[in-house]
C-alpha cells in the first residue's frame, strides 16, 4: 500500500547573519571619530514633561503627502481638539505608561498598533531595532516602517534593508535629505567636517530635518530606544510618552505620541530574541561593529566582550531537520506502516517514543484541536510535533525534556504530539508541519500558534524563545 | 643651513579602464529628446557629467569679460556652432593642456569640469598647470563607495579647491526608493535610478553654466569614435542662457589613450581613487562597480602599488652639509664652474645633446617671454648619488629629443655658491631637481613632482606638457 506524500517543505525565509550585542550609548567609541549618539533639543518643553534624549538614527517616517502602504479598518482620532483637551490625552498616556510598565515588548507593540492604526510608524536605522518589526509582525498587525537614508549609509546597511523588506514582505519608507541643504553644506565645508567640527551640523541636515518631515505624517511612531543605551536618563524613558521634541500630523505640542517598546530590555536579552526568532541582521555586527550610523561614523570596536555575541554566531553551525520531501521519510514511513498498521498507541511502534516525561503532556488528536481551538487558555502550551524515528527529534530529546522540568510550575505547559503516519496531513494543514520536529507555541490568548524559527534546540535558546512570547 | 622641504601627496595605485560584463555597468545613455540640427547625437558618459545650480554662489571669481547674454537665436547658434566646428579642427592635433587652457581663457568662470571620481581627476590637474583658476564639480548620488568620497577629500586638498557637489531630489529619490527598493537597478536596469540620482542633478548644474569639461574618450566608445571633438556646442544638455546652442562641452581627452592617462597621473603624483588598487577599472556608484578579474587591465594597479620610491637628497639632510664643506675645501675661493675644473668629484650629465647653463644662461631663459623651443633643465649637484643614478637615463632622454623633437635638454649645476639662487629662483628644494620651461611664459615653470627619473617617466612628462 504506496501513500502519496506531498512535499511542503519549510525554511527559515532569510539565513541569519551574525550579529554582536552592544549597546549603543555605553559602548566605548574611538576616540578618533564622533560617535552620534544622542543629544538634547532644548527649543521645546511641555508642562510636567521632562525633555527626553532622542537616538537620532532611529527616527525616520513617512512625509505629509506619501501614500500609505496599508490601510486598516481603525478609525483614526479625531483630528482637532481643544487646549485643555492636551492635558488630558498627557494624562491618559502616563496611565498607559504605567499600565504597560510590566509588560512586554510584544505587548506593548499590539496596543501602539490597536490604537494608532495606519497613523504610526516603526523608525528603523538598520541596527538591532529589527527587532521592532519582528515584535511588529508577531502581532499579525499590519504596520509601517521608516528609514533615514543620508546617502552616506554604509553599503552593507543599505543591503540589510533590502533583507529587510524581503523578509518580512514590506516597503520601507525611507527619507532622504534635501538636496539644497546637502549641496550648501559640503561645498563650504567639504564631505568630512563632522571630522573637524562635530556631527552636529552634518546631523542636522541628513537626519534630524528629515525625521522632522517624516513625523509632520505621523500621529505616532516607535523607537528602539532603550534605558540601558543611556544610562544617565534611566528613569526618563517610559515605554510610551507624548512627545516631548517633535510634532506630528495635526501640529503642535502633544501632536506626536513617542513609543518605546523595548525600553526596559537590556541589549543582550535583544540579541537572545534575534537569533531565538531567525531575524535577518546587519552584517556589519559580525565585522565587530557594535554601533551602526553613517558609514565615516561607524567603525569596527576593539576585540573585548562587546564582540562576543558577534563570533559567538558567526561561528555556531546550523543544525539540521528531516524535510517532508526526503527520501529517507518514504523509506520510514513505509516501514512504520508496515510494522504499526493503524495503530497509534504508545510503545507498539517499531521505534520506542520519545520525550517521555511527566512533565511532557502528550497529547492526543482530539487534544489538540482542542488546544488548537481555544480563545482564552489556562496558560500557554510549547507543543513540539515529532515523529519518534526522526534522528533530529531524537537528537533534541534531551533539551526538551529539561526544559519541559525547568518549566514545570511556571505557568507554562510542555506538550507533545506524534504527527507522523495518519496524522501527518492533518498536522500539515492545521498545525504549520513542514518537517520534524516542529515546535509551536500556543500564547495564553490568540487562535494562532506562533512557529520556533531557529534550527537551535538547546534548553537555552528554547527558553528565550519560550520567554519573549509568553 | 637647514631648508624647510614640503612634499607633495603620493599617489596610490592606477588601473587601465575596462568594463565587466556581468552586472550592469553605468555606461553610456542616449538622450535624444532634443536634436540639433547638423549635430549628430552621441553617446554621454553621465558618470562625468556634474554641474553647479544656478543659485550657487562660485568659490573663485576672475576678470574675465563673460559672452554677451543675449543673441539673435538664428545668427547666435549658426555662428556658434560654426565658431566651435572650427575651433574643433583647430585643436584636434593639440595637447589636453593647451585645449584646456583655451576652454578656460574662452569661458573664465562661466566653465566647470565635471569630475565623476575616477581618472578624469586628470582634468584637474591639467586645469591647475594651465596656472588659470578653474572650477570643478561632482556628482554625489547618495550611494557612492566611501573610497569615492575619500578621494573628493583629498582631492580637495591637494588643488586647494571646493567642489561643487550635486545632490539628488529628496522627493525623486523617495518616490523611487519606496516604490522600487534600493536595489531596482538589478532588476529592471539602471535607466530610472540614472536619472533621478545622475542626469537630473547633472541638467540643474549645467544650467548655471555656459561650459563644461568632461573626460570623455574616444577609446572608451568605440563605436562612436569619430563622434567626440575636444570642443562642440553640446547637442543634449542646455546652459545658462537655455535653449539650443546654450552650452558649449569640452573634450580635452578625447584622443587620448587610457594608458597614456594613467602614465600622466603617475607621473604628476596625481591622487587618484583606492579602488584601483582593489582592482577597480571602472568607478561609478557602489551598487554597480565591482572589481574585474585578474588580467592585464589589473596591471597598472599592480604595478603602481609595488613601486618603490625613489629617494632623494634634501637640502636639510645632514650629509649635505658634509659633502658642501667638502666641495668648499676642494675648491677654495675658485669662482670657476666650467666643465671638468672641479677636483673632489667629476661633473655628469656630459653629452652633446645636454646644453650646460651657465648663471647668466639659466637666468635669461627665465626671463624670456616667447622662447624657441621649450627646454628640460635638470638642477644637480655631481655628488649626489641620486643624480648620479639618474645621469644614463637623463643623457638617453636627451639623445632620443635631440634634434626632431624641437625640445631642448638642459643641466645647471645648483650647489655651492648658486643654491641659494637656485633656492629662491628655480623652486629648488632637494638634488635633483627636474623643471620644465614651456614654449609660452605665460604658463609657469612647472617641476617635475615624481620620484621616478626614468626615462619612460621623464618623457611621459615631457610629451604632457610640451
Amino acid at each position: 500500500m504506496a501513500l502519496a506524500v506531498s512535499t511542503t517543505s519549510s525554511s527559515s525565509a532569510a539565513a541569519a547573519a551574525s550579529s554582536s550585542f552592544f549597546s549603543r550609548l555605553g559602548s566605548s567609541s574611538d576616540a578618533k571619530a564622533p560617535q552620534i549618539g544622542s543629544f538634547r533639543f532644548p527649543e521645546r518643553s511641555l508642562v510636567s514633561s521632562v525633555v527626553v534624549n532622542v537616538t537620532q538614527r532611529r527616527s525616520l517616517v513617512r512625509p505629509l503627502n506619501a501614500e500609505p502602504q496599508r490601510n486598516d479598518s481603525i478609525v483614526p482620532l479625531a483630528a482637532t481638539i481643544v487646549a485643555p483637551e492636551v492635558e488630558k490625552e498627557e494624562e491618559d498616556f502616563e496611565q498607559i505608561a504605567k499600565d504597560l510598565e510590566n509588560a512586554s515588548p510584544l505587548e506593548i507593540m499590539d496596543r501602539a498598533l490597536e490604537k494608532f492604526g495606519n497613523d504610526i510608524a516603526i523608525a528603523f536605522s538598520g541596527a538591532e531595532d529589527v527587532a521592532l518589526i519582528e515584535y511588529a509582525h508577531l502581532t499579525g498587525r499590519p504596520y509601517r516602517v521608516f528609514s533615514l537614508d543620508t546617502g552616506r549609509l554604509n553599503p552593507e546597511t543599505y543591503k540589510f534593508f533590502d533583507a529587510v523588506e524581503k523578509h518580512y514582505g514590506i516597503h520601507i519608507e525611507y527619507m532622504f535629505p534635501d538636496a539644497v541643504e546637502v549641496q550648501a553644506l559640503v561645498r563650504t565645508k567639504g564631505l568630512f567636517s563632522f571630522y573637524e567640527d562635530g556631527h552636529q551640523e552634518c546631523c542636522r541636515v541628513r537626519k534630524v530635518r528629515p525625521l522632522r518631515r517624516a513625523l509632520k505624517g505621523l500621529k505616532a511612531w516607535i523607537t528602539g530606544q532603550r534605558k540601558d543605551q543611556s544610562p544617565g536618563t534611566r528613569s526618563e524613558i517610559p515605554v510610551v510618552q507624548v512627545d516631548p521634541v517633535f510634532e506630528g500630523l495635526d501640529g503642535g505640542i502633544g501632536s506626536l505620541v513617542k513609543w518605546n517598546p523595548v525600553a526596559n530590555v537590556n541589549g543582550l536579552d535583544i540579541w537572545s530574541f534575534l537569533r531565538t526568532m531567525d531575524v535577518p541582521v546587519n552584517s556589519l555586527h559580525s565585522q565587530g561593529y557594535v554601533s551602526i550610523g553613517c558609514e565615516p561614523c561607524t567603525r569596527p570596536v576593539l576585540p573585548g566582550q562587546h564582540e562576543r555575541e558577534g563570533r559567538w554566531w558567526w561561528e555556531d553551525a546550523k543544525a539540521k531537520e528531516c524535510g517532508l520531501h526526503k527520501g529517507n521519510i518514504k523509506h520510514e514511513d513505509a516501514a512504520q506502516l508496515n510494522g504499526n498498521g493503524a495503530s497509534q498507541a504508545n510503545g507498539s511502534a517499531t521505534v520506542a517514543d520519545i520525550f517521555n516525561s511527566q512533565d511532557v503532556v502528550s497529547l492526543s488528536r482530539s487534544g489538540i484541536e482542542n488546544l488548537a481551538k481555544l480563545e482564552n487558555r489556562k496558560e500557554p502550551w510549547l507543543v513540539v510535533l515529532y515523529a519518534p524515528w526522526c534522528r533530529f527529534c531524537q537528537a533534541m530529546e534531551e533539551s526538551y525534556v529539561d526544559l519541559a522540568e525547568k518549566l514545570a510550575g511556571s505557568g507554562v505547559k510542555v506538550a507533545k504530539f506524534r504527527a507522523d503516519g495518519d496524522q501527518k496531513e492533518y498536522a500539515k494543514t492545521e498545525l504549520q508541519l513542514g518537517s520534524f520536529p516542529t515546535i509551536l507555541l500556543f500564547p495564553k490568548h490568540s487562535s494562532q500558534p506562533i512557529k520556533y524559527p531557529s534550527e537551535k534546540r538547546d534548553v537555552d535558546s528554547l527558553t528565550a524563545f519560550v520567554n519573549a512570547l509568553r | 643651513m637647514a631648508l624647510a622641504f614640503t612634499s607633495s601627496i603620493s599617489a596610490p595605485t592606477s588601473t587601465f579602464p575596462s568594463s565587466e560584463p556581468k552586472l550592469p555597468q553605468i555606461g553610456s545613455i542616449r538622450i535624444s529628446e532634443r536634436p540639433i540640427g547638423g549635430a549628430v547625437n552621441f553617446n554621454l558618459s553621465q558618470r562625468r557629467s556634474l554641474v553647479k545650480p544656478v543659485n550657487a554662489e562660485p568659490p573663485r571669481k576672475d576678470s574675465i569679460v563673460p559672452l554677451a547674454a543675449t543673441t539673435i537665436v538664428a545668427s547666435a547658434s549658426e555662428t556658434k556652432e560654426e565658431d566651435f566646428e572650427q575651433i574643433a579642427s583647430d585643436l584636434d592635433n593639440a595637447s589636453p593642456l593647451e585645449i584646456m587652457d583655451r576652454a578656460l581663457d574662452k569661458f573664465g568662470n562661466d566653465i566647470a569640469i565635471a569630475f565623476s571620481g575616477a581618472e578624469d581627476v586628470a582634468l584637474i590637474e591639467y586645469a591647475k598647470l594651465t596656472g588659470r583658476p578653474f572650477r570643478v564639480f561632482s556628482l554625489d548620488t547618495g550611494r557612492l563607495n566611501p573610497e569615492t568620497y575619500q578621494l573628493f577629500d583629498a582631492v580637495e586638498k591637494h588643488y586647494g579647491i571646493r567642489i561643487e557637489y550635486m545632490f539628488p531630489d529628496a522627493v525623486e529619490v523617495q518616490a523611487l526608493v519606496r516604490s522600487k527598493g534600493l536595489f531596482s537597478f538589478y532588476e529592471d536596469g539602471h535607466q530610472e535610478c540614472c536619472r533621478v540620482r545622475k542626469v537630473r542633478p547633472l541638467r540643474r548644474a549645467l544650467k548655471g553654466l555656459r561650459a563644461w569639461i568632461t573626460g570623455q574618450r574616444k577609446d572608451q566608445s568605440p563605436g562612436t569614435r569619430s563622434e567626440i571633438p575636444v570642443v562642440q556646442v553640446d547637442p543634449v544638455f542646455e546652459g545658462m542662457d537655455g535653449g539650443i546652442g546654450s552650452l558649449v562641452k569640452w573634450n580635452p581627452v578625447a584622443n587620448v589613450k587610457g594608458h597614456d592617462i594613467w602614465n600622466f597621473l603617475r607621473t604628476m603624483n596625481v591622487p587618484v581613487n583606492s579602488l584601483h588598487a582593489k582592482g577597480y577599472v571602472s568607478i561609478g556608484c557602489e551598487p554597480c562597480t565591482r572589481p574585474v578579474l585578474p588580467g592585464q587591465h589589473e596591471r597598472e594597479g599592480r604595478w603602481w602599488w609595488e613601486d618603490a620610491k625613489a629617494k632623494e637628497c634634501g637640502l636639510h639632510k645632514g650629509n649635505v652639509k658634509q659633502q658642501k664643506e667638502e666641495d668648499v675645501n676642494g675648491n677654495g675661493l675658485s669662482q670657476s664652474h666650467a666643465n671638468g675644473d672641479a677636483t673632489t668629484v667629476p661633473d655628469i650629465f656630459n653629452s652633446p645633446n645636454v646644453v650646460n647653463l651657465s648663471r647668466t644662461g639659466i637666468e635669461n631663459l627665465a626671463k624670456l617671454e616667447d622662447r624657441k623651443e621649450p627646454w628640460l633643465v635638470v638642477l644637480y649637484a655631481p655628488w649626489c648619488p641620486y643624480c648620479q643614478a639618474m645621469e644614463e637615463s637623463y643623457v638617453d632622454l636627451a639623445d632620443k629629443l635631440a634634434g626632431s623633437t624641437g625640445m631642448k635638454v638642459g643641466k645647471f649645476r645648483a650647489d655651492g655658491e648658486q643654491k641659494e639662487f637656485a633656492k629662491s629662483e628655480l623652486q629648488l628644494g632637494s638634488f635633483p631637481t627636474i623643471l620644465f620651461f614651456p614654449k609660452h611664459s605665460s604658463r609657469p615653470t612647472i617641476k617635475y613632482p615624481s620620484e621616478k627619473r626614468d626615462v619612460d617617466s621623464l618623457m611621459a612628462f615631457v610629451n604632457a606638457l610640451r
